[in-house]
């Protein structure tokens, strides 16, 4: 039976279902749904890395931290797929970027810059694929702790890679800047890629924000049984988010790679996923751009603090507790929260 | 038409529903009733797939393994949950397009490099979830996060959810609990509207004279088995159920 065969005047409106004419018109909801992140956020990222590249100029400690920013700000991302879409605390996003670095760092002299970072990104969606199906069952803290040993594990793994022909330390040093062939990029040019390449991932996620793999992950998120119920597919859509979030780890692991020149295994520990979630948590994780916001505010924040450097941890820790006790929703969050206030306020007269 | 065969469902040593058999012809309503904790619902969610059961399952004479939601999804079994039940991050009509049974397009790939062939099942998706938003009268709050409706918008938010999938088989869960009598009564002409469309309808509920309207049987479990079946007045009516069930 169609809906259209059951539609009737008589139809089941309740008493708090009638029409409401302030709601707006009864088909907004398409434009809801495609005005969500769209090319508005776009146009607006383009702008800001512009921005943002022409203010660093040919500034080398700038470029090197707007360019960590955005490597962090890709990883990041990633988490808020699968922590804010999927619902899964994912503390093995650091661990994905080790993957990256370490398999780019492998394998860039023979098949280079381009290939090594694609190489990154597929072995790191497989791992995440695996993950994934591993810990299809475990749920919230459960899943955090399967992924903690995950990157546990994988700390080990970097500091082993001598196995692969890397140093016993694990530290992997002259792992040349990005280029092709022979050519390598300076800072500006760096920027300028990793910022290109930003852009593509920005592009990338607001599709995915504005399509069904979202609507289900979220659902999948928010009422599992009744998602599945619904014939959505829990343990399939789960894989594709923490695919999706794994693959950006990936390539943020092997630009880091490139654009630092020398990696070492507690890159890449739990304590740089605790910074990830922070990220995500900080720039507001109700939105992808929450993650890239948190990014630039954690890389930023200890460059602020250098002239209280003796204080730094401490004012780093009170900043951050701060900010979280002031603002639970993140920056965004707050921002949003007071927009809407004003709006409000304007609106009432 | 739905057929389920012997379905059991046991929590350790407990059998929730014991070999318990029920058929609904197409264009026909069963009222599913019982005192609380007599395995209602655990037979809902054993037909849905949600619970691990034994037992056969048939949709329109496809056999479907019992425990694949999404399969028994596919069929074309939609349900309806005793509290309703909505996805708090997501629009009504988002919600709603949930419902839809078609999941194709929904990947990586469909989001980002074949789009236009997933635009285009969205459109699809986006009117009939409208439609059934218009079914409700809840079109105006498509909009509307699910989270700032009332108790009785949200049951209709779910009601629209189920029929966005075209069901041909549709297990209502306890639908008419905080209605008021007005909104019960439309509820029944929902039911009554899906049944002449050749839909087959379960409906687990306590309230006799609301089941007494639509249903054309009632079934009776009691502590897991299915105790009485026959047309509302004869089990209304019989000692057994009464005593088992009404208590009186």
């Amino acid at each position: 039976m169609s809906v259209s065969e059951v539609t009737s005047p008589a139809s089941p409106s309740t008493s708090t279902s009638s029409p409401d004419p302030s709601a707006g018109p009864a088909h907004s909801g398409l434009q809801r749904l495609t005005a969500r992140s769209g090319p508005l956020g776009i146009i607006g990222a383009t702008v800001i890395l512009l921005i943002l590249g022409l203010w660093g100029g040919d500034d080398a400690y700038n470029l090197s931290v707007l360019t960590a920013s955005l490597v962090y700000g890709i990883a990041a991302l990633g988490l808020y797929y699968a922590y804010s879409v999927g619902g899964m605390f994912a503390f093995g996003q650091a661990a994905m970027m080790g993957l990256g670095a370490y398999l780019t760092a492998k394998v860039y002299e023979s098949i280079g810059f381009v290939g090594g970072v694609l190489l990154a990104m597929v072995v790191t969606a497989g791992v995440g694929a695996l993950l994934a199906l591993l810990l299809r069952k475990a749920q919230h803290m459960y899943f955090a702790v399967g992924t903690l040993a995950f990157a546990e594990l994988c700390v080990i793994l970097f500091h082993h890679w001598d196995f692969l022909g890397g140093e016993r330390s694990g530290n992997i040093y002259g792992i040349p800047a990005p280029g092709i062939g022979e050519t390598e990029l300076d800072l500006a040019g760096i920027y300028w890629l990793i910022a290109g390449i930003t852009l593509a991932v920005v592009i990338v996620a607001t599709l995915v924000n504005r399509s069904p793999l979202r609507r289900n992950a979220l659902a999948v998120k928010n009422n599992p049984t009744v998602a599945q119920a619904n014939g959505i597919p829990v343990t399939a859509t789960r894989v594709r988010i923490l695919v999706f979030a794994s693959v950006l780890g990936g390539l943020a692991g092997a630009l880091h790679a490139h654009t630092m020149s020398s990696i070492a295994p507690e890159s890449y520990g739990v304590g740089v996923a605790i910074d990830l979630f922070l990220m995500v948590l900080i720039g507001g994780s109700g939105t992808m751009w929450g993650a890239l916001l948190g990014a630039f505010v954690l890389r930023w924040l200890p460059e602020f603090l250098r002239p209280v450097q003796q204080y730094e941890t401490v004012v780093y820790s009170f900043l951050l507790l701060a900010t979280i006790v002031l603002l639970p929703h993140g920056i965004l969050g707050g921002v949003s929260r007071l927009f809407r206030k004003v709006v409000g306020r304007r609106v009432r007269g | 038409m739905f057929v389920a065969e012997n379905i059991t469902v046991r929590f350790g040593g407990v059998v929730a529903v014991d070999d318990v058999s029920v058929r609904v012809d197409p264009g026909s309503v069963v009222g599913l009733v019982g005192p609380n904790g007599s395995g209602k619902t655990t037979f809902l969610n054993a037909a849905t797939g949600v619970v691990p059961a034994t037992g056969k399952l048939r949709i329109n004479a496809h056999e479907i393994p019992l425990g694949d939601a999404g399969r028994i999804r596919r069929a074309g079994l939609g349900r309806t949950f005793q509290t309703p039940q909505s996805f708090a991050e997501l629009s009504v009509l988002e919600n709603v397009l949930l419902g839809s049974s078609d999941r194709r397009r929904a990947g990586f790939w469909a989001s980002t490099l074949a789009r236009p062939a997933m635009a285009k099942l969205e459109r699809e998706r986006h009117d009939k979830a409208m439609a059934a938003l218009d079914l409700v009268g809840l079109a105006y709050h498509a909009d509307t996060e699910v989270e700032t409706l009332s108790y009785g918008q949200s049951r209709y938010v779910e009601f629209a959810r189920v029929m966005a999938g075209d069901p041909e088989v549709l297990l209502m869960d306890e639908p008419s609990a905080g209605l008021n009598t007005e909104e019960t009564s439309d509820l029944a002409d929902f039911v009554l509207r899906a049944r002449n469309r050749g839909v087959a309808v379960i409906v687990v509920d306590h309230k006799i004279e609301y089941l007494s309207r639509v249903c054309d049987r009632i079934d009776v479990l009691q502590t897991g088995r299915l105790i009485a079946s026959g047309a509302p007045d004869q089990v209304f009516n019989d000692p057994v159920v009464v005593d088992a069930y009404l208590g009186v």
